[in-house]
Parts: structure tokens; sequence; C-alpha cells
């Protein structure tokens, strides 16, 4: 499960920015930390001041280097919906309302991340090179 | 997000990386020997254990006369470490009289109903989760060994396909977490294999008892899921099973969790 979203980068992209406004790396890390918002760190580990190491979770990859690893193209489609590369993937769809069960109905009809919560969260990943 | 457990223990937990996929389970694991130290002696100290208040609660409570017929549960089912001993492991259970599965809480309401005429506790109350507590107690050190046959059968048809299908927001099943991703940890708390041998549980999360459909609504709120009703039958059968996972996993109740 590890490589399905690796193997195939390059395949998937989305190469046009979901905003107009250009992504902000300092908001897109508030986004990745946040447990009320990306909480991308309940799954992946990631090296950066502001985590304790052991903090963050093992379910992914760590996300260390994965800005050189992934452009900003294929990292959009991994973090709008990674199912479009990986269909039984267990890393959620960030932007997308479709294809769930018996969603909340405090959340049903949205999205987790909004689109410029998405570009801020890529501007971040980016830097990490 | 808000299932960040919020006293997940950082201390000392070092993340192994990228284990995603565990090998499945031959052997059922309790929830216990995911625990700190300290929490499993915690749960094995007979003086200190929390749940115990809950237990010694509902022995008051068994001897206690209620309802019209102003009877207690000992007045029928007398001694409970005898006729209680045994019971836990079998359930839930088909109940004849109500025509469905029926778990410990919903017997223990229809004994208060059908035969002590009183009202039935609501899920959550000091008093449902005391009873249940004490009842499932009797069988401390019991292998789970669930049946099943005719409804029970078609019930755990129907948990099993509720325990794989994905849901909520970050869509993702119980299986998800407790078959793929046991021992690996979310933040820094690890994951069991979710068995049910310890409920009800004393969760210091939640600083209170809490019974297995609470804990079934907390997984699912987790991923931002509508939870279902404590009681309701699709949690019943979900309890059906996870009990029948948990065959063979000895009785822990009270048990205590992070
Ligand atoms: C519930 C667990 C979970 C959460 C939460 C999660 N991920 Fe993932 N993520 C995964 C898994 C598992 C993979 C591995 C790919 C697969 O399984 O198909 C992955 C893969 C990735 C990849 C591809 C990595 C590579 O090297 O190919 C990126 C990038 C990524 N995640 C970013 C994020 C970001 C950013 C967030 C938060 C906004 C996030 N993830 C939240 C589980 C998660
Ligand atoms: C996002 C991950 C996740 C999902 C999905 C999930 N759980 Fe859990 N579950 C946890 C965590 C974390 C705990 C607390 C630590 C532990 O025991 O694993 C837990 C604990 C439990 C426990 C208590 C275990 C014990 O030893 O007392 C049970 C029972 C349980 N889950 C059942 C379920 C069921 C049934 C589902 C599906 C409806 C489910 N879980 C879905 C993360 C999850
Ligand atoms: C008037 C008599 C009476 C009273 C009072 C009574 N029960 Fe019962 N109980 C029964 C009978 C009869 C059965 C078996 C009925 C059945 O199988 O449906 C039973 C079954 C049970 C069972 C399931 C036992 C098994 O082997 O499956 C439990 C648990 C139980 N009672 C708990 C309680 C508790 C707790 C109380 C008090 C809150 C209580 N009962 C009060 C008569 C009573």
């Amino acid at each position: 499960m590890l490589t399905a979203l690796g193997a195939s980068a390059g395949a998937q992209e989305i190469a046009e920015p979901l905003t107009a406004v250009p992504g902000d790396a300092a908001r897109g890390k508030a986004v990745a930390v946040n447990s009320d918002m990306g909480n991308c760190l309940i799954c992946h580990d990631v090296t950066i001041p502001e985590l304790t190491p052991g903090s963050s979770g093992d379910i992914g990859p760590s996300l260390d280097g994965v800005g050189s690893r992934l452009s900003e193209g294929e990292l959009r489609q991994r973090i709008v919906d990674p199912r479009v590369i990986a269909p039984d993937t267990l890393m959620p769809a960030y932007h997308s309302t479709e294809g769930f069960t018996r969603v909340d109905p405090r959340y049903a009809g949205k999205p987790i991340l909004d689109a410029q919560e998405v570009e801020d969260l890529i501007a971040f990943l980016l830097t990490l090179k | 997000m808000n299932f960040v457990p919020a006293i997940a223990l950082a201390v000392g937990l070092v993340a192994a990386i990228g284990l995603v996929d565990a090998a499945p389970h031959s052997e059922p694991r309790s929830g216990y020997s995911f625990l700190t130290p300290e929490l499993q002696q915690l749960q094995d100290d007979d003086f200190a254990n929390p749940g115990l208040l809950w237990v010694d609660q509902g022995a008051t409570l068994w001897e206690t006369a209620a309802g019209t017929s102003n009877r207690s549960c000992a007045d029928c089912h007398g001694d409970a470490s005898v006729s209680m001993r045994g019971v836990a492991p079998r359930y839930p259970a088909y109940s004849e009289e109500l025509g469905r599965m029926v778990n410990i809480e919903g017997q223990i309401n229809q004994c208060r109903s059908a035969r002590q005429g009183a009202e039935p506790l609501p899920y959550e109350s000091e008093d449902l989760l005391s009873l249940t507590a004490f009842v499932s107690n009797q069988s401390a050190g019991l292998p789970i060994s669930l049946a099943v046959v005719g409804p029970a059968a078609e019930s755990l048809e129907r948990g099993r396909a509720f325990f794989y299908q994905r849901r909520g927001q970050l869509n993702l099943s119980c299986a998800n977490c407790h078959e793929d991703n046991v021992g690996n940890h979310l933040r820094a708390e690890p994951i069991s294999e979710g068995q049910t041998n310890g409920f009800p549980i004393y969760r210091n999360l939640w600083q209170t008892m809490g019974s297995t459909h609470r804990m079934f609504a907390w997984c699912n709120e987790a991923v931002r899921a509508e939870p279902y009703a404590a009681g309701s039958q699709d949690y019943i059968d979900l309890e059906v099973f996870e009990r029948w996972r948990s065959n063979g996993l000895t009785i822990e109740t009270p048990a205590v969790r992070r």
C-alpha cells in the first residue's frame, strides 16, 4: 500500500491551481499540523520544529522529502482525491464530496479542506525537500 | 478533525516508519496488550482499578428491589457469582421473548420492564453501566464463546458488513484501523484490534465508564461518520460480529483503557 501513490507518480496530476491566490507555506504548515484542519500528523511523520519526535502517526509514509519526490500537480491530486490514483488508499480525499457513506450531517456536502487551504498545504509540502 | 485522542501518550514511543500492511491475526489480542505498563497495573489492581466502583455499585443494585413488583435481581437470580457466571461470554444472544438479538444491557432492561415492572435504564446511565459491569465481571477470566447459529448468524453477517464498510468524511472502515493497522500509531497512540472483551471499560479519555456502543459511536465520530444510537439494532449486529472476532479472549471487565 505504501507504494500505491508513489508508484504511479507522474501518471496523475492536477496541474491547475484551485484558486487564483498563490499558496502560503506558513499557513499550509498550520493546516497540516492543526488537528481540526488537515491533521496530517495523525498518520504521517515529518521533521519540523513544531513536532515532538515520536508524537506523529505511522499509518502513511514520512512526508520528509515529499516536495522533491512529487511535483506540485502530483501533490494536488494526492490531496484533492488520492482515490483517483489508488482506489483503496487509506489516505482521505481532502477536497472531495463524492463517494462517501453516512457522513456526519455537520460535514455532509463539504470537503475536509477548502480550495485555499489545499493550495496553502501544497505550498508547504513543496518546502519539504 | 477531532479524533486526536486528547491524552495520547507521546512519551517514549518512537514511531516505526511506514509499516502499513499488518499481517491478519490468527489469535485475537486484547486491548490490554497495547497498554502502557502503568495502565496495565491500574487494571490489575483490585483496589485502584476505577471500574470496580461501578462493579460495586452494580452489586448494590443487584440486591435492590425495584419497580411495581418490588423485586430485586437477586430475588430471581440469587447469587450472581453462580447464576451470572458464564453469561457474558455468550452475549449478545437471541431472545425468544423479544424475537431479536439482545446484548447484556438489553437483557437487563428486559428484566426490568417485563419482570420488575420498572422503567428501562437509559444507555450510559450510571445504573445501567453498573449492572452491566457487575454482570460481566462475574465472568472475568472466562473465554468469550459466542455460538453463531440461527438468528445470531444473520446478525453476525450484518455486523460483518458494517465492520468492512468505509464511512464518514474520512472514508475509513473499522477494519482499516483495527485489522490493517494494528500496532501502528495514530499520532502516538497504538491501534489495537478493537476487541470488546473488557467492556464496559473505564476510559481515561472519558474520565468515566463507557459501554461498547459508546465506543462504537466514538470510533464512528473519529472518521466524521454519523453514529448510530446506543442500543440500536445496527450496533447490536456490530457487537455480535465484534464478540465473534473476540472468541477465545477472556473477559476483562472492568478493563482500563487510554
Ligand atoms: C488516515 C491516514 C492519513 C491521513 C490523515 C493523511 N494521510 Fe497522506 N497518506 C496516507 C497513506 C496510507 C499513504 C500511502 C499511500 C496509499 O496508501 O495509497 C499516504 C500518502 C500520502 C502522500 C504521498 C506520499 C508519497 O511519498 O508518495 C502525500 C503527499 C500525503 N499522503 C500527504 C498527506 C497530507 C498533506 C495530509 C493531511 C492534509 C495527509 N496525507 C493525511 C494516510 C493518511
Ligand atoms: C481512524 C481509526 C479508527 C477507526 C476507523 C475505528 N477505530 Fe476503533 N479505535 C481507534 C482508536 C485510536 C482506539 C483506542 C485505542 C485502541 O484500542 O485501538 C479504538 C478503540 C476501539 C475499541 C476498544 C478496544 C479495547 O481494547 O477496549 C473498540 C471495541 C473499537 N475501537 C471498535 C471499532 C469499531 C467497531 C469500528 C468501526 C465502527 C472502529 N473501531 C473504527 C481507532 C479507530
Ligand atoms: C421476576 C424475576 C426476575 C427479575 C426480578 C430479574 N430477572 Fe433477569 N431473568 C429472569 C428470567 C426468567 C430470565 C431468563 C429469561 C430469558 O431467557 O428470556 C432472566 C434472564 C436474565 C439474564 C440473562 C441470563 C442468561 O443466562 O442468558 C440476565 C443477564 C439477567 N436476567 C439480569 C437481571 C438483572 C441485572 C436484574 C435486575 C435489574 C434481573 N435480571 C431481574 C427473571 C428475572
